[in-house]
């Protein structure tokens, strides 16, 4: 265990990971850098490498990363989300990787934790790079303010995730004050049974070029490509139409989604997301991806999202299934003026919204809350 | 003169003959105006037909699909050769001898085909490998992790110790894929993603 002041942004875990690498024979001479910036408002408060090993395969190494980190808040403001970015070098495409904290309240002086658990298959390094580095992307404060890098849209999400907390804590402080406590344990006793419906599933992306083909896939057995039209969850406070969409669907592929959006306000769009539900053939509906347009889009203005991509589903364990159907919603709107729109609880009540609407990371937070220490305990949360 | 079968003669205007019966009966249909006729009206049906079905509907791929019709065909032809000789005595021939100069000569003639066979097969697995493109880069997310992989390297990141189990996971199609967590002892929630450039 170390401990870091704020001045000492940077350090090279490399005695840890050295020792490590010598069981194995691997050399890991600089093998995990945590570069925080100089003014960083947030510290390394402590790192713990628990069980990490690196392990020489042939001419790879293969690094088995588990880092308990506590970061300390020297900001004057309450923290409400981060993002750490996490850098392997000579893995495929950049092996670029975060980890982000959302739904927190760290009061300033205070310390939290992330974990960092990484498991990476690389050729054998010279040790002149570390193998894993780690970078702060983003802060999020209680005023909306940001801070960070902000390489991987960390500011969006984080603020988008903020948005829906308060949105979240809102309903259910709400629910509280006007129908009591049973009302709310009945809500979240609803949540619950959302959360634990939700078909659990796998999904692959391939940005361009065939899906190589699956393990399990039949050996004999082609499925044309059919254009399948998408069908759309209307929310009425979206700012954005969905008018027509299509996707070509194979077996358990959808390839290939084009859509057809028109901006409803007068101000302009920079950045919006639609969600995107799968059927299967018994008819079981799940949300499985998401298609950004990062494009501006005008007041009253369509445009043509056109993607390449393909993506394969399958059930958790592994068991194929095949696809009949999709439908899309708008998930997130970011205006050019810096305003976000976000579906409201009234929109995500309804039935089939709620089902496919991933829950809020509050949410989730409030009914592990719920699950772990009982109503008394969310409720004291609640009247915080 | 005795003509060909008219299975052969569909064969040979096919082009599907072995080298050896295709010049036999190449040399009689030059002789033999009857059985041009017939390898001039085999020739006009192939071609009609080859037209008629020389669009594949999108997304078939032919050349895969043949290839294991014909795999299939020939595990049928087998398995139905092997079934009727079940129970049958083996018929045993005598042994044919071969002349010292016929089995000199056909050691040499196979020793040739043999090294033009490696030789082509060698240059053609050389062309394959040079026309292939890099593996595609494929972004997973599942309930133990996301990761991504292009067949040789890759890396994953996993779920918290206290919970294995991501709650949400989703990809984007602009390559990246993410999962969520929430601790079971805190509750904090933890979302990891990776990112293909």
């Amino acid at each position: 265990m170390f401990m870091w002041s704020k001045r000492v942004s940077s350090f090279a875990v490399a005695a840890g990971l050295a020792c490590l690498g010598q069981d194995a024979g691997v050399d890991l001479r600089g093998g995990l850098k945590i570069n925080l910036p100089k003014d960083s408002p947030l510290a390394v408060a402590s790192l713990d490498l628990g069980p990490s090993k690196a392990t020489a395969r042939g001419g790879a190494v293969m690094l088995d990363l588990h880092a308990s980190l506590r970061l300390r808040n020297l900001s004057g403001k309450r923290v409400k989300g981060v993002t750490l970015l996490v850098l392997a070098q000579d893995v495929s495409a950049g092996g670029k990787g975060s980890v982000a904290a959302p739904s927190l309240d760290v009061a300033p002086g205070e310390d939290f934790p992330v974990r960092i658990d990484l498991r990476m298959v690389r050729p054998m390094s010279n040790g002149a790079e570390p193998l894993v580095q780690v970078l702060l992307d983003g802060v999020l404060f209680d005023d909306l303010s940001f801070f960070g890098e902000n390489r991987l849209n960390s500011r969006r999400q984080l603020t988008v995730w903020e948005l829906e907390a308060r949105r979240d804590r809102k309903h259910f402080q709400q629910l509280l004050e006007a129908r009591g406590s049973e009302t709310l344990q009945k809500e979240m006793m609803a949540a619950i049974s959302r959360q634990d419906l939700r078909p659990r599933v796998d999904v692959q992306v391939v940005r361009r070029g065939a899906m190589p083909r699956g393990a399990n896939a039949p050996a004999t057995n082609y499925e044309m490509d059919r254009e399948v039209q998408f069908s759309f969850l209307r929310m009425p406070g979206a700012p954005v139409e969905l008018m027509a969409g299509a996707a070509r669907i194979s077996g358990d592929e959808a390839k290939a989604p084009h859509l057809e959006i028109r901006n409803k306000e007068l101000k302009a769009i920079r950045h919006l997301e639609i969600g995107l539900a799968l059927k299967d053939t018994n008819g079981q509906e799940f949300f499985a991806a998401t298609v950004p347009y990062d494009e501006l889009l005008a007041g009253k203005g369509a445009a043509a999202l056109r993607d390449s991509a393909t993506l394969r589903v399958r059930h958790t364990g592994g068991s194929r299934l095949v696809l009949e159907g999709m439908a899309g919603f708008v998930n997130n709107v970011e205006f050019a003026d810096g305003g976000y729109w976000i579906p409201s609880r009234a929109d995500l009540a309804d039935g089939r919204l709620g089902q496919l609407v991933p829950p809020s990371p509050e949410e989730q937070r409030l009914v592990q809350l719920y699950r772990r220490k009982g109503l008394l305990a969310l409720v004291e949360e609640l009247r915080k | 003169m005795k003509h060909p079968s008219i299975d052969k003669l569909a064969w040979y205007s096919g082009g599907e003959l072995p080298w050896w019966p295709r010049w036999t009966i190449r040399r009689h249909v030059a002789a033999c105006a009857q059985c041009q006729e017939e390898a001039a009206l085999f020739r006009d049906t192939a071609a009609a037909v080859r037209l008629e079905t020389g669009e594949m509907p999108a997304g078939v791929q032919w050349d895969r699909l043949a290839a294991e019709m014909r795999a299939n065909v020939r595990l049928g032809i087998e398995a139905s050769d092997a079934i009727s000789a079940y129970g049958k005595k083996y018929e045993i021939r005598p042994v044919q001898g071969m002349s010292w100069r016929m089995a000199a000569l056909t050691t040499g003639f196979v020793f040739l085909l043999s090294i033009g066979y490696w030789l082509n097969a060698a240059k053609k697995s050389e062309q394959i490998v040079a026309m292939r493109g890099p593996d595609p880069i494929v972004v997973e997310a599942s309930e133990r992790g996301v990761g991504m992989s292009d067949g040789t390297k890759g890396m994953e990141l996993q779920g918290p110790k206290t919970n294995h189990r991501a709650a949400v996971v989703t990809v984007s199609t602009i390559g990246s894929a993410g999962a969520r967590y929430v601790d079971e002892e805190t509750g904090q929630v933890t979302v990891n993603h990776v990112y293909v450039e």
